[in-house]
Formats: structure tokens, sequence, C-alpha cells
């Protein structure tokens, strides 16, 4: 288990989404076998000025972040970028703190919440500087379905802004972009592989066109094959009966 | 919304209990109430789930407690409720206005803005000089408190080691939003938020970078009726080539407005006096106007 967690990394997913899924399997079977692997998978609901959207939309967001173990946000397409740097941030913070409060049980024997809040303050510091240093790792998958058509342009702009401040982690953090539904007739594709480069990102990104249906499922299972091919041979025959135990 | 009104808050670790009165407002990691304490005093108490940020506030809220441009802090605390742990922390209850409030309807006068600007460039500088930058400066992050007649951040979350990478920030006045430079902590980044605060208290409006550009602003800045003088500061400030806040407060405030020398050996509470009297003033204006 932990295969991606594994590798002193933070892996993380983040689908951001101005609707409900549509096509293909239920995205929630899809973050839990993300998360079984070892990935954090969070979701950014994009709300819409006309106030279209129900009930429905937000349990299916918050599902998914739930069984990913990853944060739900919402936000107006304006504020998009704020709130995936925000979200970046927020998650490799929070999976440090569930590491740090794990070795600390196992040392001391207590939960870090169980510290009395006055002798929390190394840790707190601990935690900061080691999320910043940390390695990230970051799929975004993003909704290209017609309803996407009039932000597609802001939510590109934002891809490029959170690389750009990305880098002056001292981390490296490199960020690759799933666009679902994907280019052609694919349900998803993958429109830009791991990069660094700010502008190589944008260079990649400027083919994503907004139009057809919501597969959302169908691109969180991009994600981890992305994630899992970044595994490296060695674990290979490992990978197989992981992906073999989820998916069958 | 975590809490009702009347709610009690009971602290895990002092079990001192505090009644919620109600919100005051609300954060990017928490809420923030005005609660009465088991001595019967007001509080501010924020609360929020997010305990590295809670706990890292409260630090700097304590570490510069004693220079009185921020609330004091007293408790840091963890609540239960429903299952669920939250963290927070008691603070001075500040009574006044935030410059927000202030700054409705652009009605404060020019000399009442220089003067709010050399007080914050104090206030900062002191700041850097213990190696800290205040990142997220905003309208409502500055209050007028109204009983000790002083400015006041209220605040702390965003306070960044120099030479770390700034997370809390608002487009407006951040220099990596407007394309001039990195969104690093350093005494130039708090020149530019200083720079741009001062810039949208002139102009009695927002700034947009998605909208506009700096050269823009500064042929703005041109067209109103100031000394050259300022224009040169704001510009250099905005370029990157000011580093020290000391050298922004000594231009500013040597710079006369309305024949006026704003430097004059006031003190911070006296100048503080004097807007507060204005914003009152002001404030008790509107109503008038609104009724």
């Amino acid at each position: 288990m932990d295969l991606i967690k594994g590798s002193g990394e933070i892996k993380q997913i983040i689908v951001i989404t101005d609707g409900r899924s549509n096509i293909g399997g239920s995205p929630i079977e899809a973050a839990a076998r993300a998360n079984k692997l070892g990935a954090v998978v969070s979701t950014i609901a994009i709300i819409n000025n006309d106030g279209s959207g129900d009930e429905r939309d937000i349990e299916e967001v918050e599902g998914i972040a739930r069984a990913g173990c990853g944060l739900c946000e919402y936000t107006h397409i304006e504020n998009l970028g704020r709130t995936m740097k925000m979200m970046t941030q927020k998650t490799a913070q929070k999976t440090i703190e569930q590491i740090v409060s794990r070795q600390l049980k196992s040392i001391v024997g207590v939960d870090m919440q169980a510290l009395e809040p006055n002798s929390r303050f190394k840790i707190v510091d601990f935690i900061e500087k080691y999320g910043d240093s940390i390695n990230l790792k970051c799929i975004i998958a993003l909704d290209t379905s017609g309803s996407m058509k009039n932000k597609l342009d802001t939510a590109k702009k934002s891809l490029y802004d959170l690389m750009e401040s990305l880098k002056y982690r001292q981390g490296k953090s490199s960020i690759a972009v799933i666009s679902y539904p994907g280019v052609g007739e694919q349900a998803c594709s993958v429109v830009c592989d791991f990069t660094e480069d700010s502008a190589e990102l944008r260079e990649r990104i400027e083919i994503m066109r907004a139009g057809g249906g919501t597969p959302t499922g169908p691109a969180i299972d991009m994600a981890v094959r992305l994630m899992l091919e970044e595994v490296g041979p060695s674990n290979q025959g490992r990978l197989v009966e992981e992906i073999e135990s989820c998916y069958v | 919304m975590y809490s009702n009104k009347y709610d009690i808050i009971t602290g895990k670790w002092t079990n001192k209990r505090y009644m919620l009165l109600k919100k005051l407002g609300a954060g990017g990691i928490g809420e923030i109430y005005l609660v009465q304490g088991p001595d019967m005093r007001l509080y501010a108490l924020k609360l929020s789930t997010d305990m590295v940020s809670i706990t890292k506030e409260y630090k700097y809220l304590k570490k510069f407690g004693d220079t009185k441009h921020f609330p004091e802090v007293y408790e840091l605390d963890d609540l239960e409720k429903k299952g669920k742990l939250y963290h927070f922390f008691t603070m001075e209850y500040i009574q006044g206005y935030t410059l927000k409030q202030a700054m409705k309807n652009n009605l404060l006068s020019i000399k009442a803005k220089f003067r709010i600007i050399c007080i914050l460039t104090k206030m900062l500088k002191v700041l850097n000089d213990y190696g800290y930058v205040y990142t997220d400066l905003k309208y409502e992050n500055i209050m007028i408190d109204r009983r000790n007649n002083l400015l006041r951040l209220v605040d702390a979350g965003s306070i960044t080691e120099i030479g770390r990478i700034v997370k809390e920030f608002t487009p407006m006045y951040d220099r990596a939003s407007w394309g001039k430079g990195t969104r690093i902590a350093d005494c130039s980044y708090q020149l530019f938020t200083l720079a741009l605060l001062f810039l949208s208290m002139l102009f009695g409006r927002n700034l947009d970078p998605d909208k506009e550009k700096i050269e823009q602003l500064i042929k703005g800045l041109k067209r109103l009726p100031l000394p050259h003088r300022l224009n040169e500061v704001i510009k250099k400030s905005l370029d990157g080539r000011l580093r020290d806040c000391s050298i922004f407060y000594n231009e500013i405030s040597s710079i006369r407005v309305d024949g006026l020398k704003l430097h004059a050996g006031l003190t911070a509470a006296l100048n503080a006096a004097i807007i507060m009297l204005t914003v009152s003033l002001l404030l008790l204006g509107t109503i008038f106007v609104y009724r």
C-alpha cells in the first residue's frame, strides 16, 4: 500500500469542475481507489454566477474529496487561481500534519491533538518548514465540458499562475494537466505531462477547448495511472498487484 | 457558521467558558466572534479547524503584543464539539472602524491619508526589523482603535519570515499579481503593498491587477494635484528600488501637503487622534446623510 506516497513526495490530484459527472463510472469510487493507492484527491467546485447547480452537484464534489481524503472548496471563476494555490499548500501541509502526528504517536504515544496547545509551537514550525521544502507533484483534472466555455480562458491563466507561484517553494514542484472531455474523441487526455516549467505548461494547455459532457470518474482514473507511471520499473511487479487489487 | 448566539464555548484545557455574543467576521482560516469571558470582559475569539494556522497566529500575536500594533492575545485552547476538534485563541476586542469603513465614499482628506500611511510605515518597519513581513496588508486588516486612538493591524496570519514564500496575500497588493516580482517575503515586497495601498487611497477606489497596469497607475498619479516628489517615491517602491520602510517614511513624511509638513514631530498617537476625529465626523456625517 501507499505505493504513490512512498517516494518522499506529496502527490495530489485536484479535480476542478462546474457541474456533475454524466459520463463513465462514479467519480467517488474512482477517488476512493486513488486514495487506496496513496494519492490525495481534492475538489474545487466553480460556482456558476447564474445560480444554476443543485444539491446533487454539491454532494458529488464533497463525496469525491471525502473518498480521496482531500479538501473541497467552492469558488467563483475569478478566484480559481487563488483557491488552487491555497489548496495545494494546504494539502501539502495537511499531509505532513498527518505524517508528523503518526510519528509523534509512535514515539511518545500521544496524538498531536492530545498535546497541550502551548507545547505545539515547535511542531507547528516544523510542519510549516517541511511543507515548504518537500517535493510536490500535482495533477489538475480540469472540466472542459460545454458549460466551461466562458470560463476556460480564466482557468488556463490560473493554471499558469499556480505554476508561477509554486516555483518559489524550496522543494521541487511539478504539475500535470488532464482535461475531461479530452482532445478529439477521447473521454479525457493528458494535455500536459509533469513539468516544472511554466512556459511549457502555458503552451501545452492552449490546446484545450470547451465542449461535450463531464466524464469526471474516468479523469480521476487517468490521473492515478499517470501518478503510477512515475513509480519506476523496480516497483512494476508490485504495481501490477496493487492495481489489480484495486481495480479488478 | 460554527456556532450560534449564546452558545457557550468551553476551553478543553483551561475549562474557561466564553459566551458567544455575535459573529464579527470570517477570514480565510476561520471565524471571529465577540464573546464574554468568565471575568465578564469582552473578547474577540478566533475559531478554526486549522491547528497550524491558529497556533502560528497566536505565536506571532504574542511575540508582537508589546508593540501595541496588534491586538493583545490571551488564551490558546481547543474546543470539542459534536466529536470534532476546533482550535481557538482569545484576544483583545478592538472597538473602532476598519480602514475599509473609513474609506467608504472616499471622504478622508489628503492629509489624513498621508498620516495613515506614515503611521503604517512606522508599524511595518518595526516588524521588518524583527525579520518579518506583513504580507496581507489591506483595508480590512487595518483598524482605527477608537478607545486608544491608535492604528492597529488586526490579523497576524500573514506575518512571514523574511526569505520565505508568501502564502497569504490579496492580488490587489501583491507584486507577483502585478507582474512586478516574486512572491517571496522581503522588505521590498512590504513596500510594494504599502505603495499600492497608498495609491488606492489616493485614487479612492480599488485597483485590479487583471485589468490595469502599474504604468497606468503611475500615470494616473501624475494627474493628481500632488507634489512631484511623491510620484518618485511611489515609483521606486513599485519598481523594487526601495528596500527599507524608513526611507519611504522619511520621504513621505517630509512632503508638504496643503502647506502642512507632516513630519512636524507629531506622535503616532496624536496623528491617529486627528484621523479618528476626521473619521468620526465623516461617519457621523454619512449617517445623517443616509437618514
